[in-house]
């Protein structure tokens, strides 16, 4: 028997985020940076950093013979939530219906053809989402240099 | 001195607060994530159960490696920030403190955030002093004599630039 855990705290940035838009489950993983704006105007909403989370167990009897859990708090992508979450219920059946290509949503790979070996999946979805967290990262720290510089010039 | 500077005075003081505050919970975050990357590739870290992986599984681990040494730079980069955004309340601190005036600056900073300037200071001269139990002592003297409000400026002044190194951990206790 074997687990492998793999948890990725991350921080975006969402600039012009609406006011009162936060959902409730959102709003603790919320931080208002606006105040960063200082000096600038004509900015409509505010600037929030959203702190997410990724985690991913994979437990089994052997390389082969195993199961991989993935859980996800970055439930944001800027669009009304009871439309998106009414979409996503609609496209379900749908997607199952498509037989062309099926994303692994974890690896970012096609489905149907599946990495076998545990260890090598789970080192799969390390990279593909480490490399998730470091963009929106880059764009993080860059955003604070500009923001920082103009205010103390 | 005048309400609008007291204000302007106040707006430096949050702003440096919130920016090192902010900036400091960015690189705790980022420093506790390289940190459990530095301890699952150390040579006694879980990248063992890894060593005999190869091909695409090796590719993987050489793009994370590659990757966390990003990441290490985007820390780097913020704890650079940190500096930058004392600099404000540094260059309004040094400048007011070469002033003869004794309307001073402190006196209207202490006004508007007289607690935390209070709270702040104490720990600031607690650290920097060699004698801090006499320096305690002269403080609370002063604190309660009116007339010796001078020289309580005068020590807020060269309180003020630890001030802002110690807004994180002060936050932290509310």
């Amino acid at each position: 028997m074997f687990e492998l855990k793999l948890h990725l705290p991350y921080f975006k940035l969402i600039t012009g985020y609406p006011p009162k838009k936060a959902h409730h489950r959102m709003k603790s993983r919320l931080r208002d940076v606006s105040f960063l704006r200082a000096g600038t105007s004509n900015f409509v909403g505010r600037d929030v950093i959203l702190q997410g989370h990724y985690s991913i167990v994979i437990h089994g009897y052997s390389d082969q013979i195993w199961d991989a859990h993935s859980f996800e708090n970055n439930d944001f992508d800027g669009d009304d939530w009871d439309d998106e979450d009414r979409e996503d219920e609609n496209s379900e059946d749908e997607d199952l219906e498509d037989e062309e290509f099926q994303e692994d949503p974890n690896a970012g790979v096609e489905a149907n053809m599946p990495i076998w070996d545990a260890r090598e999946y789970f080192l799969r979805i390390f990279n593909v989402r480490s490399t998730q967290i470091l963009q929106p990262a880059k764009y993080l720290v860059r955003w604070l240099e500009r923001s920082i510089d103009n205010y103390v010039g | 001195m005048g309400r609008d500077k007291a204000e302007d005075l106040k707006k430096i003081y949050d702003w440096t607060q919130q920016s090192i505050e902010l900036l400091s919970h960015l690189e705790h975050g980022l420093s506790g994530l390289l940190q459990e990357w530095e301890t699952f590739h150390s040579p006694s870290g879980d990248i063992g159960y890894f060593s005999s992986i190869s091909g695409h599984g090796s590719k993987s681990l050489w793009a994370i490696k590659e990757t966390f040494e990003k990441l290490d730079s985007l820390r780097q980069r913020l704890v650079h920030l940190k500096g930058s955004s004392r600099r404000p309340a540094e260059d309004v601190s040094f400048a007011k403190f070469g002033s003869n005036s004794t309307d001073t600056l402190t006196h209207s900073y202490n006004s508007a955030c007289s607690y935390k300037a209070i709270k702040l200071r104490n720990t600031a001269l607690k650290r920097h002093s060699a004698t801090p139990n006499r320096r305690n002592a002269q403080l609370k003297r002063l604190k309660t004599t009116p007339n010796r409000q001078n020289t309580i400026n005068a020590r807020l002044n060269l309180a003020f630039g630890f001030v802002i190194f110690d807004c994180y951990f002060y936050v932290k206790e509310g």
